[in-house]
């Protein structure tokens, strides 16, 4: 493996082996770019089955980083921590204070917060050690319904692109997922009469999503083909592909879910099919931003933090009014407003205005 | 390569990889061991023929500051960090800086300063991004006399122990390599009575010795076999060997080359052809405590540093004592008496003090 010649190819900043004998801790955290601010991105834990695989993982996840923390607005750059371990049977207080020292010692370069294979009591004891750590329970808490208010509100303008209109009474959502944020996106598309047809692999969530919202419930398989104007992929990845567009119905796409196209072609084809994909990075954003928002110097402050979600809305019109200039399927133009972004803030914070 | 498979077998803290577009940086910082304090450790450039070649050197080189730095009896860990790249060719103003900000954000965990391929302009960049360097040609200036002085030290230790006297006057003293260290460290044995043989591949070298201080010269591949009491190498490394071993007539062996013995087992025949070899990591730390002195809150002071390089005598007796009371090698004796102190220092960390 040429680690500096991915480094190379993606322009990333660093890659930070960690290892600890006394808990056993073996971390990677990655910095892809600190243009904007800080690199913030959470911590994985994992059983990766090789050293390479793990590196890869944290390679890939920091750049997602980046693109996510840039378009979103934040002053944040992208980064990720892995640590390879078995999340049910490797953890222990010393694994996470171990890793928080390591990230102190990067002295506020990186900043982590909760992913896969991770929780509040792991961010806690990294607090131990850290202030570099975001998304803790008694500060922003569950941040579901902010990446749902930010979906709800990406929608709302591809709608305004689509139909003319923010309203969405009356339009027809098909929700895949209705587990913590896809119930609250419900939540939000009933208040804003909206008639929904969900589904979802666990009984519960169909459930209290069909009492809740007289929400209309269809097996897995169906919910490609329901006929409707938007699609809201809130569960899995790749769910875009080869299989499931030609089922497609819908006019828009647009969900929480991460890596919803299974290959970039996946979006070129909705382009040709005339659905607007709203990306993924773009509109469940709403998460990160809330945490971000802990680390404003005033403390969290929930309002702003809706408020700064909200900007999700502008976020999406600029990107599809950049697809529709230049031509390029929204995916594409998504990342030019990120890479945009960094390039003009680099530029005008390039003069000196004292230390 | 498995790097966090080195990483646990050596007990490694971090690997660090940089990379800056702009400039075109690729350099692996390495911290070992930071027990006893912030990792110490130089900035090498080498054109690597492979990445793997270059994590490899910096994990090498990172780990032996850790022992050298232990075994000097500073509070520093061990650290290093190796840039890819032609030191003839790929040197820039946006290079050095961009990994001064590397070390800069590692906010004092790792300081480093000149190795081979690097010169003092260099570190200056650094300087303008952090404040974690040393071996700026302002403070510390050139440290080879302290490396000497150490050395001379080292020398003085050996004899007591061979010949029961510190005394250097009338011992004869073969010294391979006559550079700043060499040439010091001779001023320091004629000064003291010895008499000098010398050798060096550049003939200024040897010629300005054999004036200065009545020396005898050698050709180079000669030194080995001279009937001596200390061969002090002060040149290449690896020059214990299977072809020189035969050819030694000396009692001690005490120099400031680095790795000296071409593999451990050269440090095992050594002791039972009952020749003392002094471990080269405690006899040319001189280099390394005359920088680190540079870090002291009152800044760099010459006395100071001098009399820190002389405790090397002691040192040396502790390793050679060491070495008795186990029946060992002294490299090992060495490597003992440092993860001795690392883990006696690091145990004391062990209660809360504010």
């Amino acid at each position: 493996m040429k680690l500096f010649d991915t480094m190379e190819k993606y322009d990333y900043e660093n890659v930070v082996l960690c290892h600890d004998k006394t808990s056993g801790l073996k971390a990677i955290i990655a910095i892809h770019d600190t243009t904007l601010g800080p690199a913030l991105g959470g911590c994985r834990m994992w059983t990766y089955d090789t050293e390479e695989d793990a590196i890869n993982d944290a390679l890939r996840l920091a750049r997602g980083m980046t693109y996510k923390n840039a378009a979103a607005g934040l002053n944040l750059g992208g980064g990720k921590t892995v640590v390879i371990g078995n999340p049910r049977k490797d953890k222990s207080e010393a694994l996470f204070r171990s890793l928080g020292r390591f990230i102190e010692g990067l002295n506020g370069r990186y900043i982590t917060a909760e992913d896969v294979g991770t929780n509040l009591k792991d961010m806690d004891y990294i607090r131990y050690e850290t202030k570099y750590v975001a998304g803790l329970a008694e500060k922003s808490g569950d941040p579901s319904p902010f990446t749902a208010y930010g979906v709800f509100k990406g929608i709302e303008a591809a709608a305004e692109e689509v139909f003319g209109t923010t309203e969405l009474r009356d339009k027809t959502v098909a929700v895949q997922g209705v587990g913590n944020v896809g119930y609250n996106l419900l939540k939000y598309l009933h208040e804003a009469g909206a008639k929904l047809v969900i589904t979802d692999i666990f009984e519960d969530n169909v459930k209290r999503a069909v009492e809740d919202f007289k929400a209309e419930y269809v097996k897995p398989d169906d919910i490609y083909g329901v006929k409707c104007d938007i699609f809201a992929p809130c569960a899995l990845g790749a769910v875009i592909n080869d299989e499931t567009i030609p089922m497609l119905k819908a006019k828009i796409v647009a969900g929480s879910s991460n890596n919803q196209l299974k290959e970039e072609k996946h979006g070129e084809i909705l382009q040709e099919k005339g659905i607007l994909y709203v990306p993924d990075f773009i509109i469940n954003a709403g998460g990160v931003i809330n945490v971000a928002d802990e680390l404003n110097p005033s403390g969290y402050n929930k309002e702003r933090a809706l408020r700064s979600v909200a900007v999700i809305f502008d976020t999406v019109k600029k990107v599809i009014q950049k697809s529709k200039e230049e031509n390029i399927p929204t995916y594409a133009a998504a990342n030019k407003v990120a890479e945009e972004r960094i390039k003009t803030i680099a530029g005008v914070r390039d003069n000196f205005i004292g230390r | 390569m498995n790097i966090f498979d080195v990483m646990v077998s050596k007990d490694y803290e971090n690997v660090i990889l940089c990379h800056d577009k702009t400039s075109g940086l690729k350099a692996i910082i390495v911290i070992h061991d930071t027990t006893l304090g912030p990792a110490l450790g130089g900035c090498r450039m080498w054109t690597y023929d492979t990445e793997e070649d270059a994590i490899n050197d910096a994990l090498r080189l990172a780990r032996g500051m850790t022992y050298k730095n232990a075994a000097a009896g500073l509070n520093y860990g061990g650290g290093k960090v190796v840039i890819i790249g032609d030191p003839r060719k790929d040197k820039s103003e946006a290079l050095f800086r961009s990994l001064g900000r590397y070390v800069e954000s590692l906010n004092g965990r790792f300081i480093t300063g000149e190795d081979v391929g690097i010169t003092v302009k260099d570190v200056e960049y650094m300087r303008y991004e952090t404040t974690h360097v040393v071996g700026l040609a302002e403070t510390g200036g050139d440290p080879s006399p302290v490396t000497a002085y150490g050395v001379y030290k080292g020398i003085q230790a050996a004899c007591e122990e061979v010949y029961g006297t510190i005394e250097c006057k009338g011992k004869k003293v073969a010294i391979q390599g006559l550079g700043k260290v060499g040439y010091s460290l001779a001023k320091y044995l004629h000064e003291a009575g010895a008499n000098l043989i010398v050798t060096d591949i550049f003939e200024d070298n040897a010629k300005r010795a054999v004036e200065d201080f009545n020396a005898e010269y050698v050709k180079p591949d000669d030194i080995y076999e001279v009937k001596c009491d200390i061969f002090a190498p002060c040149a290449l490394g690896a020059v214990i060997n299977d072809e020189t071993i035969p050819k030694l007539k000396c009692n001690i062996i005490a120099g400031s080359a680095n790795n000296q013995l071409k593999e451990e087992k050269h440090g095992d025949i050594l002791k039972e052809k009952g020749i003392l070899y002094v471990p080269d990591y405690i006899i040319n730390a001189g280099g390394v405590i005359n920088v680190a002195d540079e870090l002291e809150p009152t800044g760099y002071n010459r006395e100071r540093a001098l009399r820190k390089a002389s405790m090397i005598f002691d040192t040396i007796k502790s390793v050679i004592e060491k070495s008795k009371i186990d029946n060992i090698p002294t490299y090992l004796a060495a490597d003992r008496f440092v993860e001795e102190r690392i883990r006696i220092i690091g145990s004391l960390k062990d209660n809360y003090i504010k």
